[in-house]
């Protein structure tokens, strides 16, 4: 009777740890699903930019936003070219149907997993996407050339002042990297001799 | 005295039940992401004595083949790579490997300079879960854990992978305690193409200095190597993407120059490899394929057997079964991949 309890106590301890391990959301086989996200990320970290929390960068956002609101600076970042407004995480499907075939296009898978960001070249500008729940989504942009402007007539070459009458002061600085950022959106310019050498929108991901 | 024995009794139970269960539920990384796996093979060896160790990222699993440094010039080598393997993580696999061996040649690609900070729980996984048990493995979890990683689910990878209670297939039966090795000393092989047509420029960063803790590790990684009478040597694979920027390649040259190292950037002789983008690379130039890896190889074997005087091992029997085991094994997986791609087309 005893080893009979006992067994069932042991029986009962494993069935509590499977149980509990239903009850988790995750699984397991979200590891290529995270990847996108790392990628995107990863974008981010490589340079050397501080990628802050969802709360955070919300909590800004929103800052910045309602800031903007009153000063006249832009409430929201995105991409106009021949008409068509590209913002982040935008389906690429349509937006591709509409710009047509790119000038180039490269696949870079990731290692290990099955994720892909695939990279659109066209004249002055790349787009670079992410697939999330098979679609997929637009997770950075940025202008190969000076012949590129932002909504706001920032391109390569505007100055730091000249950027700070657009979007105002309240930018998040790294190095010679200025970033605002709006939502899911993070505009960013690297300066060189006070001169914008690189625009890039980037992807907020949601933690 | 009975109870005494019926309590320990129920105590091994359970925590026999608790290591199968965790076998049970872990990753087996053998029909698909086997680079999860990669790292555990090593201790599958029979023989772990090698002239030359690679370890670092997919720029070395995928792009240099053992067995043509073996078949060419008699170099017995083992790459010890896991997919985005961090510089720190590197040094550590470094330091688990000298537990087994005192290869003469250490191999770092130095990609690896990239990261400054631990980049994705999932990656960290590959690279740290197949190490053995050691002061080393902990080290290296505690320098690549994000901030919200908990160095008890290394412990215990059951509380990581519970929730594939669900998921679980018959590999998983199979594999429970036992597993095959699926790479050749290391090295992953993939017999597809898929040409580079274009690569895209190197979008323009803020700053280009590598990170101070990279410093750190590769300077421990290469006294390490003194203390041990190991050659460091650097090298940055043919891989056309991720883009290496000029500036990066200035401070490797610079830092091998400083530590009178060898650095072979294999970019600036691709041509002279042999290697045709168009037929040897499988990704469009993110990796090589087995056609890609073998040119690669039988340039660096050159290098390293005229620099270091590698001695020749293909006439001496300790090593001839082995290696033959090797190769024999090798050339039929070549045969089923290429056969695999003629299927597809």
């Amino acid at each position: 009777m005893k080893k009979g309890k006992g067994l069932m106590l042991v029986g009962v301890l494993c069935c509590l740890m499977l149980t509990a391990c239903g009850n988790t959301a995750e699984s397991d086989n979200q590891q290529s699903a995270t990847t996108n996200q790392e990628n995107v990320n990863t974008e981010a970290q490589n340079n050397n930019t501080a990628v802050t929390g969802t709360e955070a960068g919300t909590s800004d956002s929103e800052q910045t936003t309602d800031a903007s609101e009153e000063s006249g600076f832009p409430t929201a970042y995105y991409f106009t070219v021949d008409g068509l407004d590209i913002h982040m995480d935008d389906e690429m499907a349509p937006i591709l149907e509409a710009l047509g075939e790119p000038n180039f296009y490269y696949e870079a898978q990731s290692c290990a997993f099955e994720d892909m960001d695939r990279i659109y070249t066209y004249s002055g500008y790349e787009i670079f996407t992410y697939v999330i729940d098979g679609v997929e989504r637009v997770n950075y942009m940025w202008f190969t050339d000076d012949s590129r402007k932002t909504r706001e007539g920032a391109g390569l070459g505007t100055t730091l002042a000249e950027l700070e009458a657009m979007y105002g002061t309240e930018y998040e600085q790294d190095n010679t990297k200025y970033s605002y950022s709006i939502d899911n959106c993070k505009l960013s310019f690297i300066l060189e001799n006070d001169a914008v050498i690189s625009v890039e929108y980037n992807l907020i991901m949601e933690e | 005295m009975k109870k005494l024995i019926r309590i320990i009794l129920m105590i091994l139970i359970a925590v026999g039940l608790f290591f199968g269960v965790q076998q049970l539920l872990m990753p087996k990384y053998k029909s698909e992401i086997l680079e999860g796996s990669m790292i555990a093979e090593y201790y599958q060896e029979d023989v772990k004595d090698h002239d030359v160790m690679f370890i670092s990222d997919c720029e070395v699993y995928e792009n240099f083949s053992p067995i043509t440094l073996w078949e060419d010039y008699g170099i017995t080598s083992y790459i010890r790579g896991s997919a985005q393997q961090l510089i720190w993580q590197s040094y550590y696999l470094l330091e688990d490997t000298l537990k087994y061996e005192k290869p003469k040649i250490f191999v770092f690609d130095v990609l690896g300079m990239q990261y400054g900070e631990p980049q994705s729980e999932s990656y960290n996984r590959m690279s740290l879960d197949g190490m053995r048990w050691s002061s080393v493995k902990i080290n290296a979890i505690k320098a690549s854990m994000l901030p919200d990683e908990q160095m008890i689910t290394y412990l215990f990878p059951l509380l990581r992978y519970h929730s594939r209670w669900n998921e679980l297939t018959m590999e998983d039966l199979k594999y429970i305690f036992v597993r095959d090795t699926r790479t050749f000393n290391g090295y992953l092989m993939q017999a597809g193409v898929k040409p580079v047509t274009n690569v895209p420029s190197g979008r323009v960063l803020s700053d280009y200095q590598f990170d101070d803790i990279c410093y750190e590790y590769l300077d421990k990684m290469i006294a390490l190597c003194k203390e041990n009478d190991i050659i460091p040597v650097l090298v940055k694979a043919p891989s056309l993407y991720p883009y290496w920027y000029e500036e990066w390649d200035k401070q490797m040259t610079d830092y091998a120059n400083e530590n009178q190292l060898l650095y072979i950037n294999f970019l600036d002789v691709a041509e002279e490899t042999g290697i045709d983008y168009t037929t040897d690379t499988y990704d469009m130039g993110l990796h090589l394929n087995v056609y890609g890896a073998e040119k690669l190889s039988a340039y660096f074997g050159k290098i390293l057997q005229d620099t270091y005087g590698l001695t020749d091992h293909r006439e001496d029997s300790n090593y001839q079964d082995i290696w033959q085991e090797k190769v024999d094994a090798y050339y039929a997986e070549k045969a089923r991949l290429i056969a695999l791609e003629e299927a597809k087309q």
